[in-house]
């Protein structure tokens, strides 16, 4: 059976008008692609990982989503109900804000009202939200903000103004939740609390989530599927299980003379690659390790060292998809 | 909409608008008081014409108070969604037609609130002229009361509409308040030239073209004598007209503004 998908998009592209002298080192004269075709597809129940560089249009695909700023072109699908399509609204502003009142939202900095306490401000959510006021201690317990509630807003720090943002996305248990860099701003243990909280959202809530990050390690122990967008085009989007098939180790290894290790490590077909006088192939059985280096040793190769290396994320990117993009 | 009202009059708990307004009520009642006391029994002049003296003297007062006082609460009532970034949030819950509306609609009961207070302390203070000078009785004159408020309500609106425009826009709130600032200064300025164009020019301006008092100094004497001059109705529409096309303007400039 097809998955459902809670979010989709076709095509989905921002072009913001530049100034003359800057568009020459652009593709398109006088505007600059952010966001380019991306066709995103997030699977209900999912946690669903976005990531890419900063100004890798992140933050500009998370705000077409919710309608904060308009696209130049493309499809967007949100919990079964096409809300633009090629670019124009498909509905009315109303229609459009009851599918939205089902997702909650953290884009780039928390929103607040500053000169209410954390308190006040759910109350106010719970109003706009049509929630009862008896879920704000809930929400305020599942951020660990129970004790800072009667204190200003504007008085928090940039993780208990994260953490009071998630609070009122969570508000109304939406049926989906757009966190972008939700782990902005929050110490080590709070980052681990919010990936604990996140990761646990769809089975407790059934909730999808959708989390932007510029770094996989960050949210590697979070999310099932990932998309990765680089220079505002969607580089990769798949499972985060075949992105691991992806990251198998590979061996480094030092000799006292390369080119000659290069030679034989060819000849027994192992595809070596040579950066910073280090030699690196893919992992391989121990036997065929032994056999390998006994070769080198044999052909008059010094090995000096031998390690076991993860692949970096980059190189994996680079494998599917033959694009360089530094995370 | 009337969903929103009351959820805007809990968000702005604490940001004490409303004060802003009443100072500058009891700063215009204590200026006149203190004017008014400071008559001397032989000030015959003000005699049958206290209201028509009141009556340019808050035309001078508004124009003078009112685009400073409007623009800082219009910029109170915007600062705050723009502080933390709440516009964002609130765009994804509620239509921005209705956010922009609601806050209209929150500053025109402000004015509403302040031009009928103003309006109500004119008869207050004819009242304190007469028992200070011992004068007779004057037949209040009703019209000229509701033309006082109609304009002074309707030039604040526009003047509101054009700085929740601003406020809206503005992370600061540094611009708006200079343009208040600014637009007092040009307001009052106005009010001295009382034949030159420009008092057209500026909305501030206008507390003064929509007075229907005039002043005539008699130099012999050093009296002044008032005298009514009609209410300028094609200036009335003109002017309505340009709040209308300055609502508009400001209503899609926040509609078609990326967050
Ligand atoms: N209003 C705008 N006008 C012109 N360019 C813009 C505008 N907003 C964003 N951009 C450009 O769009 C690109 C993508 O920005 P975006 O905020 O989506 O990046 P991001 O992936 O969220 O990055 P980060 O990790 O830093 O948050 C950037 O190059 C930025 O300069
Ligand atoms: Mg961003």
């Amino acid at each position: 059976m097809e998955r459902n998908y809670v979010i989709q998009t076709r095509n989905l592209t921002k072009e913001y008008a530049v100034k003359k002298k800057a568009a020459e080192t652009e593709a398109g004269a006088g505007t600059s692609r952010v966001v380019n075709r991306v066709d995103l597809a997030v699977p209900e129940g999912a946690v669903y990982g976005f990531l890419g560089p900063n100004g890798a249009g992140k933050s500009t695909t998370m705000k077409m989503l919710l309608g904060l700023i308009k696209p130049t072109d493309g499809d967007i699908t949100i919990l079964g109900t096409p809300l633009t399509s090629s670019g124009r609204s498909t509905m009315h502003e109303r229609d459009r804000l009851d599918i939205l009142r089902q997702t909650g939202s953290l884009i780039e900095s928390p929103s607040y009202y500053a000169h209410l306490t954390g308190r006040e401000n759910l109350q106010i959510l719970c109003r706009l939200k049509n929630v009862p006021e008896s879920e704000i201690d809930e929400v305020l317990a599942l951020v660990r903000m129970e004790r800072q509630q009667n204190k200003k807003a504007g008085k928090y720090s940039l993780g208990m103004k994260q953490r009071l943002g998630l609070a009122g996305a969570l508000l109304g248990s939406p049926k989906l939740l757009l966190l972008d860099e939700p782990t902005n701003g929050l110490d080590p243990a709070g980052i681990q609390e919010m990936r604990d909280l996140i990761r646990t959202l769809p089975q407790n809530r059934h909730m999808t989530v959708m989390v932007s990050s510029h770094l996989l390690s960050e949210i590697d122990q979070m999310v099932d599927y990932v998309g990765v967008i680089n220079k505002g085009q969607l580089i990769y989007q798949d499972s985060l299980l075949r992105l691991h098939e992806h990251s198998r180790k590979e061996l480094c290894l030092r000799t006292d003379n390369n080119n000659r290790a290069v030679c034989v490590l060819q000849e027994n077909g192992v595809p070596v690659q040579i950066e910073q006088d280090i030699l690196s192939f893919p992992e391989t059985k121990d036997e065929r390790t032994v056999f390998l280096i006994s070769a080198l040793v044999r052909e008059g190769v010094g090995v000096l060292r031998l390690w076991e290396r993860q692949k970096s994320l980059e190189d994996i990117f680079l494998d599917l998809t033959g694009k360089q993009v530094s995370l | 909409m009337s969903r929103l009202l009351p959820i805007e009059l809990r968000k702005i708990r604490r940001r004490y608008v409303w004060l802003l307004f009443l100072a500058a009520l009891l700063v215009i009642f204590f200026w006149d008081l203190w004017a008014i006391l400071r008559m001397k029994p032989e000030s015959k002049w003000v005699l049958g014409q206290e209201y028509e003296y009141l009556l340019l003297d808050m035309a001078l007062q508004n124009a003078i108070f009112l685009p400073i006082v409007i623009a800082a609460a219009a910029s109170r009532l915007c600062d705050i969604e723009l502080k933390g970034s709440a516009l964002k949030m609130l765009c994804t819950l509620e239509k921005r037609i209705d956010i922009y509306h609601t806050k209209l609609v929150l500053g025109a009961l402000y004015l509403l609130a302040y031009s009928l207070l103003q309006t109500a302390m004119l008869p207050l203070l004819v009242r304190v002229i007469q028992a200070h000078l011992q004068a007779p009785p004057q037949k209040m004159p009703s019209a000229q009361l509701a033309l006082f408020f109609l304009s002074t309500c309707t030039v604040s609106m526009v003047l509101f509409i054009i700085q929740q425009t601003i406020s809206l826009f503005s992370v600061t709130q540094i611009v708006p308040l200079f343009v208040g600032v600014g637009g007092s200064l040009l307001g009052l300025f106005s009010g001295f030239f009382p034949n030159a164009p420009f008092r057209y020019l500026l909305p501030q301006g206008y507390y003064w073209v929509f007075c229907t008092v005039n002043i005539y100094y008699i130099p012999e004497t050093r009296d002044v004598t008032y005298y009514p001059i009609p209410f300028p109705t094609a200036v009335f529409a003109g002017f309505c007209a340009f709040g209308v096309l300055a609502y508009i303007i400001g209503r899609r400039l926040f509609m078609g503004r990326e967050i």
